[in-house]
Formats: C-alpha cells, sequence, structure tokens
C-alpha cells in the first residue's frame, strides 16, 4: 500500500515540471473565470444550478481531453525511455506501477477540474450569483466519474502498449471513438455490412440501441438522469437520447454498472497486458 | 542457501535463442563476474532474476525464493543497477537515492550515499541533465541504498572514466567485505579480475566455464609472455629458451620472440636473450586474460 502511494505521489508530482500541465492549467482557469464572470455580470438573471452545469458541460469536453493526453504517456513512455526499469529493479510490482500512475493522475485531473469549478463559484458568488450547493457538488462527483473513465482508459492503454507510437495513436483513437462519437457510427458500419453493403433503412435494431447505451459518456448520464437531471442534460453532445419506453438499458443502476466497468476493466486489462510482457 | 540459483534457463525472444539451458549458482558472500561479449546473454540473465523478462523454460532462484513468483521479496533484499536505465522524471540526485531508499524501506543519509558513489556536489541537480558517468554512479549509489544482500549490477563500470571504474571496484569490494553477495556482468575481463571471487563466462547462451580467475588460467595455460625484440635472433636461442624451466611456447615474429611462460621464468628469458646478442626492447604482460577470454569466446568478442 505504501509503495503504491509512493508510485501516485511520484507520478503527481512528475507533473510539476510538465509544460503540458500550465498550459492545461491555463485553459482550465480560464473556463473558471470566463463562466463565473459571465454568470456574475447577469446575477439577477442566472439560476442557481447555471454555473456548476455550464461549467460541467465545459469540463465534459476539456476534463476528457485532458485525461487522455496527460495520461496515455504515463507507463509507456517510462518503458521506453528505461525509467521503467529503474522502478522494476526497486522492489514495486507491476501493479503498484500502473494503479499507482491511474491514482496519481486521478488525483491530477479531478484537482485541475474541482480547482476551474471552486474558480467559477467563487467569482459568481462574489459577484453576487446564487449558486445551488447540490449541484456545485454533484457536479463534482460526475466530473470526479468521468475522469476516472478516461484516465483508466488511458493508463490502461498506457500499460498496455509495447511502444509510444502504438499509444499515441491509441489515444487519437479514443477521442474520436467517444468524443466524436464514432462509438455510435459503428453501428451503422456494422448494419450496411448486415444489410449486404447496402445502407440501412428502418428504425434502429435493438442490439444497436444498446450498444449506443454501453457508452461511457451514456451510461453516465442515464446513471444520473434521475437523480440530477439538470447536469445529465450535459451529455447530450455525446450520447444517444433515452428512448421514452425506458428501456432497462437506459436504467440509472444499468447506467452506473456500466460506469463501474468502464473504470475498473481498462486500466485492469492494461495492467494484465503489462503483466505479462517481457520489458 | 545460495544467493543465485538458475537452472536449466532458457529464453527465446520470437526464433532468436538467448539463454540455452543455463545453469548457475553463486554463493552467498560471494562477488562473482559474469563475463561475456555483448549478445552472449548476460542482461538477459540479469533481466530473469529480476523478473523484466520471464524464462521461455527453467527456473531461477534468488535467496531460495522464485524470480517470478516473488519478485518484490527477491527485490527488497537486492540493490541493482539495471541496464538501459532512465532517469526518474525530472527529479533531482537526492530525490532519486530518497526514493530508493523509500522504497526499499530503509534509513540512509541519501548524501552519504551520493558522497560515496563521488556526486554530493551535484546532489541538487536534475538527473536529466547528467552524463553517462554521472547516472551509472547514481544508479550505483540507488543499488546501495538500504545496505542490500544481493547487488546485481549490470555493466558497472560502463560510461565511467578509469577513476570512475577504480572507484566502482573499491565500492564492490566494500560491499562485499560488509558480507553483501555481489553479482556482475562486464564484458571487459580485466576489470573483473581484482574484485571477483569466481567468474563465469557466457557466450551465445552457454556458459562456458565457470572457475576463480587462477583456474581458468592454469586451464588455459600459460599465464603470462615475454616479448623481446632483438637486432639479430641466433637460431639456437629458440631451443635454449623453449628448454627453460616454466616456458610453454616461444615464437618468432619480425625480430621479436615471444615467450608464454609463467611470470618468474620471465627473467632467464629475458637473460638468455641478452646473452645471445643485442636487446633492444623488452615488454611483459599478462595477456593471457585476454586471451583466455577469446579463447572460450571463438573470438567473437
Amino acid at each position: 500500500m505504501n509503495r503504491l502511494l509512493q508510485i501516485a505521489r511520484k507520478d503527481f508530482r512528475d507533473s510539476i515540471r510538465e509544460r503540458q500541465l500550465y498550459v492545461t492549467g491555463a485553459v482550465f482557469l480560464l473556463i473558471g473565470v470566463g463562466i463565473g464572470y459571465l454568470a456574475g455580470s447577469n446575477a439577477e438573471s442566472v439560476g442557481p444550478t447555471e454555473v456548476p452545469r455550464v461549467t460541467l458541460l465545459a469540463l465534459v469536453f476539456f476534463s476528457s481531453i485532458a485525461a487522455i493526453s496527460l495520461s496515455y504517456n504515463q507507463v509507456v513512455g517510462k518503458r521506453s525511455s528505461g525509467e521503467l526499469r529503474v522502478l522494476l529493479s526497486l522492489p514495486f510490482s507491476r501493479s503498484e506501477v500502473v494503479f499507482g500512475t491511474y491514482l496519481g493522475r486521478m488525483a491530477l485531473i479531478v484537482g485541475l477540474s474541482i480547482a476551474s469549478l471552486v474558480v467559477a463559484t467563487v467569482l459568481a458568488v462574489v459577484m453576487g450569483a446564487p449558486i445551488a450547493v447540490d449541484s456545485l457538488i454533484g457536479a463534482i462527483i460526475v466530473i470526479t466519474t468521468l475522469i476516472a473513465v478516461f484516465v483508466s482508459l488511458a493508463v490502461g492503454l498506457s500499460a498496455g502498449s509495447a511502444d509510444t507510437t502504438r499509444a499515441s495513436a491509441g489515444a487519437f483513437g479514443l477521442f474520436i471513438v467517444f468524443l466524436f462519437r464514432l462509438w455510435d457510427g459503428a453501428t451503422i458500419a456494422v448494419r450496411y455490412v448486415l444489410n449486404g453493403f447496402a445502407f440501412p433503412s428502418g428504425p434502429d435494431p435493438t442490439w444497436a440501441k444498446v450498444w449506443t447505451h454501453l457508452q461511457p459518456m451514456a451510461a453516465l448520464r442515464n446513471a444520473i438522469a434521475d437523480g440530477l437531471p439538470t447536469l445529465a442534460e450535459v451529455f447530450a453532445p455525446y450520447a444517444a437520447s433515452i428512448p421514452n419506453s425506458q428501456p432497462v438499458y437506459t436504467e440509472p443502476w444499468f447506467g452506473a454498472l456500466v460506469v463501474l466497468a468502464w473504470i475498473v476493466l481498462p486500466v485492469t486489462l492494461g495492467y494484465v497486458q503489462l503483466r505479462s510482457a517481457d520489458l | 542457501m545460495a544467493a543465485i540459483d538458475v537452472s536449466g534457463v532458457t529464453k527465446q525472444f520470437g526464433g532468436v535463442t538467448a539463454l540455452q539451458n543455463l545453469d548457475l549458482t553463486v554463493e552467498e558472500g560471494e562477488v562473482f563476474g559474469f563475463l561475456g561479449p555483448n549478445g552472449a546473454g548476460k542482461s538477459t540473465t540479469i533481466d530473469i532474476l529480476l523478473d523484466h523478462v520471464r524464462p521461455t523454460a527453467g527456473s531461477a532462484r534468488v535467496f531460495g525464493m522464485d524470480a517470478h513468483d516473488q519478485s518484490v521479496a527477491v527485490r527488497e533484499r537486492t540493490g541493482v543497477l539495471p541496464e538501459g536505465y532512465g532517469p526518474l522524471g525530472q527529479m533531482t540526485a537526492r530525490t532519486h537515492v530518497e526514493f530508493a531508499l523509500q522504497a526499499k524501506g530503509a534509513d540512509g543519509d541519501p548524501i552519504a550515499l551520493l558522497d560515496r558513489v563521488g556526486i554530493a556536489e551535484v546532489s541538487d541537480r536534475r538527473v536529466v541533465d547528467f552524463s553517462k558517468g554521472m547516472k551509472q554512479r547514481l544508479m550505483l549509489a540507488m543499488a546501495l541504498a538500504g545496505e542490500p544482500e544481493l547487488l546485481i549490477l549490470d555493466e558497472p563500470t560502463t560510461g565511467l572514466d578509469p577513476n570512475g571504474a577504480r572507484a566502482m571496484r573499491r565500492i564492490v569490494q566494500e560491499e562485499a567485505d560488509r558480507g553483501a553477495t555481489v553479482f556482475f556482468s562486464s564484458h571487459i575481463l580485466e576489470q573483473v579480475e581484482a574484485v571477483c571471487d569466481r567468474v563465469g563466462i557466457l557466450n551465445q547462451g552457454h556458459l562456458a566455464a565457470v572457475d576463480t580467475i587462477d583456474g581458468l588460467r592454469e586451464a588455459a595455460g600459460a599465464t603470462g609472455q615475454v616479448q623481446v625484440t632483438m637486432d639479430t635472433i641466433p637460431e639456437s636461442l629458440v631451443g635454449t629458451i623453449e628448454g627453460l624451466d616454466g616456458v610453454t611456447s616461444v615464437s618468432i615474429t619480425d625480430g621479436t620472440l615471444t615467450a608464454g611462460c609463467d611470470n618468474r621464468a620471465k627473467g632467464a628469458v629475458v637473460h638468455h636473450c641478452y646473452e645471445a646478442g643485442t636487446v633492444e626492447d623488452v615488454e611483459t604482460s599478462e595477456t593471457s586474460l585476454e586471451d583466455l577470454f577469446v579463447s572460450y569466446t571463438g573470438g567473437g568478442a
């Protein structure tokens, strides 16, 4: 446990020297300042849930990008530089290296995102705008969960990649698949093939609908759709909408399970890949 | 119990065999030099001991513990200078050593360790800016952290200047005196001679020989040679010198007589040459180390 945290602390501290962190930090700060200032300037008309909701809307995009771009090189980069050899010559296990890196990157990107929310909130409050505390807490929980998914994907990718080139390509793939909805587009490609290489017509078959709700952002939205409906709206650009019939695979509990799988599985699979690898 | 016990280890990378049925035992408290030309499989052997790579067949044990299943426990008791290392992020030399001490759960003064390897004065500089030799010294300091029972050093003198190489040998000797087992690899025989209790010569994935340096010398015959350059060499001289006690071979090339012999016979060889003609130059050496190495590794070095 101590060694796991030693890796996590080291990973967190490593970031302080990364130039990319300062660029990312500046973007997150600007988001907070911009939204807080806008809300404060319209203090009479802005609703109490607006600052958390709009900040979350921005962070869903920027935190996901930051999680991928700041994490995808964290294991494979050490593997190619020889740093991993040094760590694994000391009494660290490979699981401590992978999961410690996961915790360190989580702390970093969650910290940046919460800082952005806090800056927006403080500025808005100082300028006289109302803030719903439960929405703010909700936004923190939602963005932390989303970051947990994307850091898991990126660290898992990093641990499972044999070289940095493949990890870079994989990171690019993560952007496309999840932020630009290639995930949903994949069903059309499959249906095109199943339809004898002709464009399909008619309503989506059930399997295609289920597939779109297995996407992590859709699943997270489904998980909070009842409890935090205002915040759930921010996922609209990334996720298929919930059908009126509310089938079982769009239930909150189902979404929560899918999100949990997206947090646990990618980093674990990456670790399993690294565990059996020759360095 | 043996500090290192490798039995029947084979390692193939793709279709290439790096190690072939290797057996090797290093006793506790021993300084063992692991020799071989580049590509002989030295680093692969060390990587298997550290669980950086897994054997295709066979098993390796360190202090009786399986090198794979109990790798963390093995590395808790082992200090390592790995090959192909890279600095830890952007940390300074001091934080590197502190990090190693913390990982080992050991107390210790990082500056004292850096001082021991001769880089205390740069303790607060970032290691990414270090020269190869300074990084090598830092890695040794990290290996020494926590007074490990076993030191595994992969090509420890690579990148060091002669002073650094001497300091490395002194530290190996000090660690051995403390009671540690030292296992280190090198492709330069002279560097292991002064400190090793035993050496193993690895060639193309096989262990070609294991013995003390003296034992290897004896096995190979001549222990030294003397070269005498003369203006003319009388024909009878070769026979005279061949008949001397302790001389094993005599040859003549370009006015130079070369006699393979014991050290104690060198004086007699030179004396007979001096009496037989005009001696222009005398060179004496213990070349057989190099010859020995080449003879075991087929000149592949």
